[in-house]
């Protein structure tokens, strides 16, 4: 298939270093991937293997001792890593949104859903509060939460986890970013939970043309929803391709040894 | 093959930590100046070159150098030799008060976090009453009613200190207690007083150490000022709180008086803190 | 066969304003050689289930017979010596070690609580117990940082083994592990029951575990069983419960060619609060009644050893 240079997440060659007290630790090694708007490319490997630290490093959210070394992120045809921090900050949000494994810790408990959905509503946008409040509930409606407008006065802790998460997924939204970065959204879920929150991830990507970089280490999970793979390991990107091809016909021993492994 | 195997046997997280605190310099040059000053208590009567208690009027006020290589007091006593008799009861006092502390502080503190409840309700309202009490309030009023002395003084600060270690136990017993393994030993059968000791205890010591280790210092430095203010040790025992307070007159004239001790007592608080900061900084759990 | 764990109406209720029935009513048996597997989603009650018959909890009320001796509300003291029958495996796989301590001696504690030996019998019996989990007994002499997640894993099946218990108790024995090594600890735990004789009760959330351990299943909801099922083949196509069947549908098939989750249609969503009363999934059911609304549905025998509570 063929895309546009600006309609892609394109890392090249990445290798991002940490440095550590027991010395120089090579956490991601020469990785390349590729994410495009409307669709949906999982990153799967093992705790340890790098992934999470890979998306950090588009986001420009390495911790103080990691590096990239090498390689180039360039997005929408601007290499990222010319900017600086404050430009690349600057994207977070409105370029690249986020969402965590855990979402009870990546919302505040001390503030209601709404002070938190307009608020970075307003960061982004010049809205008025009650123009914020709109927009937040018809994001609300559209990731499926009922009763939005009693939502928005409630404070995460009030929530189940499937509902923070589906708050997580419609701030994020709110902003309409280009890409989506989703670091294991489902694993802490239960598995009817987990069915509605991808379901959300994938109408997102087609009907909002968002390019989604799913990162997790359940391959009955990436068999579902996702249609490029790339299979990680120690660092290392050891086998990508379309998911039928990953799943149907696995080159890398490793990604035989994963597939073998679902139970 | 089985001597091999000893010394490959793996070191724990506990012996690793400790070889690490023990290794940063900070502890290193606390234990030196604490362990020199241990030694100069204990062997006391051996080093000091005059009798500490022994008045000469001739020989008051002399300038270092000579026989008495610090010089002499208002009242002619060699001030090397009662600095020296001096680490005795600082030390000596302080040790005392913070073995009574621990012992009392600590079980206080375990059985309180361990079982919590209404047990540890009553135990910690217990601990309020002691810690709202003013330590300089409890040595005034046992110095008025049994005496000043340096037994009394002991007893004063015991009587306040305990609660602080008893806070401070119990809060590491809950955190502990908040463990999985807790759980893991409690279905592998243990019994409380096996899991008290064998894993609470042992787990929380290290923290213990370190706070009391630093708590030294403040303790020596508390016994002084009592001391100096006539609740605790008294004269003409050469206990540095009263060499300071003894040589206030003299201090427009003849400042080394007051100077000498002064700094003796500084590097000794100076030496314990670094010492238990160290010991902090390598214990300290950053799991 | 033996019945080893028999519940009547266990109960156990949080709080006193506001009352979480934790676990509601539940009657349940694990005979010998019948692994159990207990499934339910967060804040089922599976958990507390299995906390309270090990002991580690005292239920508000009902009766728990283990090895047909009432346990329920005994002191510690009583239930010590049973629990050499009754080991526990946790989820967390680190945390489970106390880190002060190698993994042969925390093996050895739990030995040395029930069994009195000579110094080299007991050292016997740890290595045997490493064995028996696949591991290399000189692994007794690290510490539990020095494993990975799967041989703490392995380790703490061993300590829970070193008794040899009739009944071992899996708190979500491989949800921490990486994928990868799920099978294989999944496989060594039927390994071990085929051998040694030991039944588990396993309580997990991920419905694709059993058939690899159990013979049995029961589905929990809000402190609730809703369905006991013996046989764990193709429990997906003969399961009768309404959340039952919505569980199964919910699990993910590993098969880009056979998507079903995004093509399913929309359900209702989790809710906030327990319902008052009559059947806890009364607010997701499609098949929800008016009775449904009213009674709790009992425990009906639709076909043997597989009992359905609900109406429909």
């Amino acid at each position: 298939m063929d895309y546009r240079q600006t309609d892609e997440l394109s890392i090249e060659n990445l290798c991002v270093d940490f440095d550590t007290p027991e010395g120089i630790v090579h956490a991601v090694r020469d990785v390349s991937l590729k994410v495009h708007k409307g669709r949906i490319t999982a990153l799967v490997g093992e705790s340890g293997s790098g992934k999470s630290v890979t998306s950090l490093a588009v986001m420009s959210l390495l911790a103080r001792n990691g590096s990239i070394n090498n390689g180039k992120i360039i997005c929408n045809g601007t290499d990222l890593l010319a900017l600086s921090v404050k430009e690349r900050h600057a994207l977070n949000g409105r370029t690249f949104g986020m969402i965590f494994q855990d979402p009870g810790a990546a919302l505040d408990p001390l503030f209601t859903v709404e002070q938190q959905m307009t608020e970075g509503l307003r960061e982004h946008q010049r809205i008025s509060r009650q123009e914020a409040r709109e927009l937040s509930i018809r994001y609300l409606k559209a990731v499926n939460l009922q009763e939005p407008e009693s939502l928005l006065k409630k404070r995460p802790f009030e929530l189940s986890g499937g509902m923070c998460q589906r708050v997580m997924i419609a701030m994020t939204m709110a902003l309409q970013p280009d890409y989506l970065i989703a670091d294991e959204p489902t694993t802490a879920l239960d598995v009817t939970v987990q069915k509605q929150i991808l379901r959300q991830i994938y109408q997102l990507c087609r009907e909002q043309e968002i390019g989604i970089l799913f990162i997790t280490h359940d391959l009955g999970v990436v068999a579902e929803i996702a249609d490029e793979v790339a299979i990680m390991q120690a660092g290392q990107i050891v086998e990508n391709g379309d998911v039928l091809q990953i799943f149907e016909h696995p080159q890398h021993a490793y990604t035989k040894q994963l597939l073998n492994a679902v139970l | 093959m089985s001597r091999k195997e000893k010394k490959v046997k793996a070191l724990s997280q506990g012996r690793i930590r400790w070889a690490k605190a023990l290794r940063s310099p900070k502890t290193r040059i606390g234990l030196v100046i604490s362990i020199l000053f241990i030694l100069i208590a204990v062997l006391a009567p051996l080093i000091s070159p005059n009798d500490p208690l022994l008045v000469s009027v001739i020989d008051k006020l002399e300038a270092p150098g000579g026989q008495f290589p610090l010089g002499t007091d208002q009242l002619g006593r060699c001030i090397l030799s009662r600095l020296i008799w001096g680490s005795r009861y600082s030390l000596s006092y302080s040790f005392i008060v913070l073995g009574i502390t621990l012992l009392i502080g600590v079980p206080i503190g375990l059985v309180s976090g361990y079982v919590g409840g209404r047990a540890d309700t009553i135990l910690m309202r217990i601990i309020d009453i002691f810690m709202a009490m003013p330590s300089f309030v409890v040595a005034l009023a046992i110095a008025g009613t049994l005496g000043a002395s340096g037994r009394n003084l002991v007893l004063a600060m015991s009587l306040v200190y305990w609660a602080e270690y008893a806070r401070l136990t119990r809060a590491l017993t809950l955190q502990v207690k908040g463990q999985n393994y807790m759980m893991a030993l409690k279905a592998g059968g243990c019994s409380h007083g096996r899991i008290l000791l064998r894993h609470v205890l042992k787990n929380i010591a290290p923290s213990i150490i370190a706070l009391a280790t630093m708590e030294i210092g403040s303790i020596i430095l508390a016994i002084a000022g009592f001391s100096f203010i006539g609740l605790g040790v008294q004269a003409p025992t050469p206990e540095w709180g009263i060499m300071l307070s003894d040589s206030r007159e003299y201090f427009q004239t003849f400042p080394r008086l007051m100077i000498i001790p002064g700094i003796v007592i500084v590097i000794v608080v100076l030496a314990f803190n670094l010492v238990g900061e160290g010991l902090q900084d390598g214990l300290s759990t950053d799991r | 066969m033996q019945t080893l764990i028999q519940t009547e109406g266990l109960k156990k209720y949080y709080g006193k304003k506001h009352v979480v029935r934790a676990v509601d009513d539940v009657s349940l048996q694990i005979m010998q050689g019948r692994s159990l597997a207990l499934i339910g989603e967060s804040g089922s009650g599976k958990t507390t289930f299995a906390r309270l018959i090990g002991g580690l909890e005292k239920p508000s009320a009902g009766k728990v017979r283990f090895l047909g001796q009432e346990i329920q509300g005994t002191g510690e003291k009583t239930f010590r010596p049973l629990r050499k029958d009754m080991q526990i495996v946790f989820q967390s796989s680190g945390g489970v070690f106390d880190p002060g301590y190698t993994i042969g001696e925390s093996i050895v504690e739990v030995l040395r609580n029930y069994e009195k030996l000579p110094r080299a019998a007991y050292e016997e019996r740890v290595d045997e117990a490493l064995r028996r989990v696949g591991l290399d007994p000189e692994l007794k002499n690290r510490y539990v940082t020095q494993l990975s997640g799967g041989q703490c894993q392995r380790a703490n099946i061993a300590r829970a083994l070193v008794l040899r218990p009739k009944l071992v108790i899996c708190d979500e024995p491989v949800s921490s592990l990486d994928y990868s090594i799920r099978k294989q600890i999944l496989n060594l735990l039927n390994e071990i029951q085929e051998k040694y004789d030991v039944t588990y009760l396993l309580i997990t959330h991920d419905l694709s575990n059993v058939p690899y351990v159990c013979k049995a299943v029961a589905i929990m909801y809000q402190g609730r069983i809703l369905e006991y099922m013996e046989g764990t083949t193709a429990i997906g196509e003969r399961v009768m419960h309404p959340y039952s069947k919505l569980l199964y549908r919910s699990i993910p098939a590993a098969d880009p060619r056979r998507r079903r989750l995004l093509l399913d249609e929309p359900e209702q969503t989790e809710e906030l609060h327990a319902v008052p009363k009559g059947c806890p999934f009364q607010n997701r059911c499609v098949s929800c009644t008016d009775r449904c609304r009213e009674t709790m549905p009992p425990m009906v025998e639709r076909e043997p050893g597989h009992q359905v509570a609900c109406y429909c």
